[in-house]
């Protein structure tokens, strides 16, 4: 659990309140981005589809990249948040720090859509999903070649995830993924 | 009161997430989930929702500023249905089929050509939404979860209420009657985001969900101060004369919130960490 020392908290408030004072002059909040732009979906069916592609692309460019030992690990910024780029890229060294051999893709198992906006928010999300992972054809060898894989790991588990529109090169990308819990129903 | 006569809309919102910290809340407790590295997913050492109640206070792992969510629904602008109103489907021969929106098992089919044959069942030329708005559908209420305050970065359920109903009044110079069957509702979290949805939303405990956790018509407000919530229900409408049965209402009519609900976004105590909180991964304020 999160804690923090006196000294923290004071300087803490500090900025808190310094921040509040910020806002109170800051006037009203910022509108929400333009929508003249085209659509980036143009139904429920095209932004589930492309949910669905582009987590998918993201799961085996990141299974790759274990696969391979780590190696160019930034390329899963091509398809990731700055944040989640992050923390994968910090597994993959991880990963290879401890020698591990990861073989396999986790199969999607389905997609079910919490809501999708024709246009970018202001984080330029577009869509959210439950995503149901199926990881049981992965698995992970230690230095040793014992299994590094937890005897209770779930096969499956529901994900929460965020897609992204990115208007530089008009591409999906995941904005953030949490895990919901150990089974998908 | 806005009158749609061709189709629903979509509107966008916000949804992102927030920064690690940990809020003392006071009385119950949030489940929340962690990112996690697909290294960690592959071991089986993520944890999930739920996972990180601890006691009064709500764990946020994560990094990055967020603001609230909502959803464009679909709708069927588009196709070949585009023209059809909600509840009538044609048929490979021509023929149309027409279900009344509150009574689903209650249709009838005819050929869009016979109209004339029978004006008092089914008259020529359709009836629109301008033809049925002086019969005045309720507005919508609403409220939130907690009733009167949120959390800054936290998710306030919002909720809004409407329901089908029927409206007695003159349509084509004879009493006739008008139902009208909520389809959508329009949040304005008067932050500069709004959202559009199928559902008014129902509270955490009729979604079985913990206190702040994401719901279809959550928001997250990523400001404190107080907030002016309003809502517009969309309603689709049929309406019948004597004994015409149910038909349906070209276009939608959307109604405002008559009172507006205030909410007070209240800032409570963090603390930051360096990096995100994982397991097996010591950070600072982790």
């Amino acid at each position: 659990m999160p804690r923090t020392s006196r000294s923290r908290s004071v300087s803490t408030l500090i900025l808190a309140v310094a921040l509040l004072a910020l806002t109170a002059c800051a006037g009203p909040e910022p509108a929400p981005p333009p929508t003249s732009s085209p659509p980036v979906f143009e139904n429920e069916e095209q932004a589930l589809a492309a949910v669905t592609d582009t987590y998918q692309r993201f799961q085996e460019l990141s299974f790759q990249i274990l696969a391979e030992g780590g190696a160019n690990p930034e390329r899963i910024s091509t398809l990731a948040s700055d944040d989640v780029a992050q923390v994968e890229i910090d597994g993959y060294r991880r990963s290879a720090e401890l020698g591990y051999a990861v073989t396999g893709t986790p199969s999607i198992q389905s997609v079910v859509l919490d809501l999708w906006l024709p246009h970018p928010d202001a984080l330029q999300i577009v869509a959210r999903a439950d995503v149901c992972v199926d990881i049981s054809s992965v698995q992970v060898l230690d230095s040793a070649g014992a299994s590094a894989v937890s005897a209770d790991r779930a096969t499956q588990s529901l994900w929460s995830v965020d897609i992204a529109y990115r208007e530089a090169d008009r591409s999906l990308f995941v904005n953030s993924k949490e895990k919901e819990k150990d089974q998908c129903d | 009161m806005r009158l749609n006569e061709s189709h629903r809309p979509t509107v966008p919102t916000a949804w992102a997430l927030v920064l690690g910290l940990v809020l003392a809340l006071g009385p119950g407790t949030a489940a929340v989930a962690a990112q996690c590295s697909d290294l960690d997913h592959s071991i089986g050492a993520c944890i999930g929702n739920g996972s990180v109640d601890i006691g009064g206070s709500v764990e946020r792992p994560g990094t990055g500023g967020g603001s609230g969510g909502g959803t464009g629904g679909g709708d069927d602008e588009g196709g070949g249905s585009a023209e059809l109103p909600p509840g009538v489907t044609d048929g490979p021969n021509g023929e149309r089929t027409v279900c009344s929106l509150m009574r689903p098992d209650e249709c009838y089919t005819f050929t869009p050509g016979d109209l004339g044959t029978d004006l008092e069942a089914a008259p020529a030329a359709p009836v629109t939404i301008r033809d049925v708005a002086s019969f005045a559908p309720a507005a919508p209420t609403v409220t939130t979860e907690p009733a009167a305050w949120g959390v800054r970065g936290l998710h306030t359920n919002v909720i809004a209420a409407a329901s089908g109903h029927t409206r007695t009044g003159t349509l084509l110079g004879q009493v006739g009657e008008v139902n009208f069957i909520p389809v959508g509702f329009t949040f304005d979290y008067s932050d500069g985001e709004s959202a559009t949805v199928r559902t008014g939303g129902s509270s955490w405990a009729a979604l079985g969900l913990a206190e702040f956790s994401k719901t279809p018509t959550s928001h997250r407000y990523t400001s404190v101060g107080t907030k002016t919530i309003t809502v517009e229900v969309e309603y689709a409408a049929e309406y019948r004369i004597g004994d015409s049965g149910w038909l349906p209402v070209v276009g939608t009519l959307s109604i405002p919130t008559e009172e507006p609900h205030t909410v007070q976004i209240v800032r409570n105590s963090t603390v930051g960490v360096d990096k995100p909180c994982r397991p097996g991964k010591p950070a600072i304020g982790c």
